[in-house]
């Protein structure tokens, strides 16, 4: 292996980028909107529900329950009083409303009685994990309001005590706008490399490499470190936006990030790599790299769901893909505060992952045609 | 019109011969819908939790009983605070339960006790809602305990449209309407670069079959491609296997979702036109659709969106089918409800449909 011929390889495929004037900005525009997205709008905090409310009872009771729940401005959008039942599931139908309240008549007299009162929540269930988070929010409401109604029982013998750890106002933000890179690194490196080598087989250029001296190391590496150039412009430039825009605490070692990000990058460029020594055409590539990529990325890799709760299957599949170990190193370096020496083993296993990828593809490609 | 159906056939023939295509399309319409439907699941299932019960009396251990499957389930008990810092440094729990010493001594004497729980904050949205069960089941309980057999006030929640709240009609269908959205934009798209790179556009250019219908043939062809794609999405996964009530007509839903596809198609050759090649379509459409896909809806409710946000979303035409679309399936709405929405969206499609063809034909 000679460096110099990376270094060719290399700035022809720079060059290349370089000239074409829609990609050079495209590769640095799409991982930034992603993570927008998903820092926004990925957003789990259930926020501003629109709801509506029947008072049957109209009394001082059910005035201040309301009241109680208005108070919630964030969680809640107060969208009006209804007459009737049929008046909110119309809201309902209509979209207007996520969730309507009844209270029903004879509300204070049985409570003050020492009755049982129903109190009816009729809940959208078009977005079900947004109406189970209104649902458990009037709940905590209602449990608070009775608690102040027995005053024998004003002092609770007992308290929960809950405490977040690693994110103390429990912001769904912050996980999932720097879960997103995990996510945003593995599935964009590898497209662009699956882009890179197929393109050159799809129009015939690669007779130029067969015929010349560069080996097939050479090519696979020169072609590698312009992926990772791209990438490690994103990759400062996508910090910077999680951490200043939506001020995820950093509490991890930098360097440390830095470098397992940049590894891992390179092991998710080779999986596309290694996908596109099995494809002809471009389309084929990109196609069977999102397919391969987009799943562990987002469902195995503990982004959305927690590994911990995983089945078995999915247990063991999460674990035999690159994305895991990479999460871990984000969420232990931005949330946790993990000293690298425990992320050391994740650090290895995405190495071994590399490793086994690159020699893979040099197996595969082959400098003739079959 | 001889010309017109011959292209159409011609494109058709051509993505029925492209294997590679094919399959990818059949994948994304039916494995990849099941896929997202049964495993993206926000719902608390099998939240593992471990307790450090300080106090081993008969009352802490009927409290952990409290905490049952399928939403939680027991993994352990733990002895020490470095203890729990491991299991939770290392995600192998969402939360751990803290029952102090005396716990039930002190409590039958009515001293005031606590009960902790520390909740594993880098979790997506098992953390909120582990938090949430919890503390309601130990209340609950010390509750019971204190004599009070009922509640006196109890919320009952009924879900609308989605009795059980069943989490995978949701991601089912949003999938289903996120992989139809991407289709309608790179399969025309990418059949127009393939004409550009292979230098087949210009035999059409010197030949007398107008340019523009040449382009019209190829977003239909694909249209009718992805809508048939889509009824058998519909009657075999989300129908079939998923089992979401479709309580709509399939006739309105075709119907939106052809109007839909003349917006989403003329989407497709704006990118056409501008791309040189497939790298270029791919990453033109993701920045262009992500977006639009996020403003629209899809993926969570727009009124849980920055103000700003909401606002732009008023502009997207994904917006108002994505609303019909779950309208007709999950609250079976009709033409008569969702005309207005049926309006606009023919609007912005014809729009945006001849647009984009007109725009590509003066570009090639």
């Amino acid at each position: 292996m000679r460096l110099y011929r990376v270094k060719a390889i290399y700035l022809k495929e720079l060059k290349e980028l370089l000239r074409d004037r829609v990609s050079r900005v495209v590769v640095f525009v799409v991982p930034f909107i992603i993570t927008l997205l998903f820092g926004y709008g990925m957003s789990l905090d259930v926020e501003n529900v629109p709801f509506a409310v029947c008072d049957e009872d109209r009394s001082a009771f059910s005035r201040d329950f309301i009241q109680k729940i208005r108070q919630n401005r964030e969680f809640f959008d107060f969208r009006g009083y209804t007459l009737s039942q049929r008046e909110i599931e119309k809201l309902l139908l209509e979209g207007k409303v996520k969730f309507g309240v009844v209270i029903p008549e004879g509300f204070e007299k049985k409570l003050k009685e020492g009755k049982r009162v129903y109190v009816q929540v009729l809940l959208d269930g078009t977005f079900p994990f947004q109406a189970e988070v209104a649902g458990t929010y009037v709940d905590a409401v209602a449990n608070s309001f009775l608690l102040e109604l027995l005053p024998h029982l004003k002092e609770l013998p007992f308290s929960v005590d809950t405490r977040y750890w690693f994110n103390e106002e429990l912001r769904q933000k912050y996980v999932t706008s720097s879960g997103i890179l995990a996510v945003v690194f593995t599935v964009s490196p590898a497209i662009f490399t699956a882009i890179i080598f197929s393109k050159e087989r799809e129009r015939g250029t690669i007779y130029n490499i067969y015929t010349s001296p560069v080996g097939r190391l050479e090519y696979l590496l020169g072609k590698q470190l312009l992926t990772l150039t791209v990438y490690t412009v994103n990759v400062l430039f996508l910090f910077g936006v999680v951490t200043l825009l939506f001020k995820v605490p950093f509490r991890g070692n930098f360097p440390f990030f830095f470098l397992s990000t940049e590894l891992f990058i390179l092991t998710s460029s080779s999986v596309g790599m290694l996908i596109s020594t099995f494809m002809r055409t471009q389309i084929g590539a990109i196609v069977v790299t999102l397919i391969i990529t987009i799943i562990p990325a987002f469902l195995y890799s503990g982004y959305l769901v927690p590994v911990s709760s995983m089945g078995k299957e999915a247990y063991v599949e999460a674990h035999l893909f690159p994305t895991l170990y990479y999460m871990n190193i984000v969420k232990g370096s931005f949330l946790k505060g993990v000293s690298p020496l425990l992320l050391l083993k994740d650090l290895t296993v995405i190495a071994v992952f590399y490793l086994v990828f690159l020699s893979l593809s040099y197996f595969r490609f082959r400098k003739r045609e079959r | 019109m001889r010309g017109f159906i011959f292209f159409f056939y011609k494109e058709l023939l051509q993505f029925l011969r492209n294997w590679g295509l094919l399959i990818f399309v059949t994948y994304a319409f039916t494995l990849d819908v099941y896929i997202a439907a049964v495993s993206m699941d926000l719902s608390l299932k099998n939240a593992s939790f471990y307790v450090q019960d300080l106090d081993h009396s008969p009352l802490s251990r009927e409290l952990v009983s409290k905490f049952q499957e399928p939403y939680f389930s027991f993994k352990g008990y733990v002895l020490d605070e470095s203890q729990i810092e491991d299991l939770l440094l290392r995600d192998r729990a969402i939360g751990v339960l803290r029952i102090p010493p005396h716990f039930e001594e002190r409590f039958k004497e009515g001293k005031r006790v606590r009960v902790g729980v520390v909740v594993n904050g880098s979790e997506a949205s098992a953390s909120n809602l582990f938090s949430g069960y919890s503390s309601r089941i130990i209340s609950d309980f010390l509750l019971e305990k204190l004599g009070y057999e009922e509640k006196p006030l109890e919320v009952r929640k009924r879900f609308f449209f989605n009795e059980n709240a069943e989490s995978s009609y949701f991601m089912g269908v949003s999938e289903l309407l996120t992989v139809l959205t991407l289709l309608l934009v790179i399969l025309p798209a990418s059949a127009v670069i393939r004409e550009k790179e292979m230098g087949n556009v210009e035999m059409v250019l010197i030949s007398p079959f107008p340019t523009q219908l040449f382009f019209v043939a190829k977003s239909l062809a694909m249209t009718l491609v992805v809508l048939l794609f889509t009824l058998l999405s519909l009657t075999l996964v989300i129908k079939g296997v998923l089992g979401v009530p479709f309580r709509g007509s399939y006739l309105t839903f075709l119907l939106i979702t052809t109007v839909y596809a003349f917006a989403t198609t003329g989407l497709g050759m704006f990118i056409a036109s501008f791309a040189r090649n497939m790298l270029q379509v791919i990453q033109l459409t993701m920045m262009t659709l992500m977006p639009m896909l996020y403003l629209s809806g899809t993926w969570s409710p727009i009124e849980s969106m920055p103000e700003f946000f909401q606002f732009l979303s008023l502009l997207m035409p994904l917006r108002f089918y994505i609303e019909s679309a779950f309208g007709v399936i999950f609250k079976g709405l009709g033409l008569g409800d969702l005309y207005p929405n049926l309006l606009a969206l023919s609007l912005i499609g014809v729009l945006t449909f001849l647009g984009g063809n007109f725009f590509l034909s003066r570009r090639v």
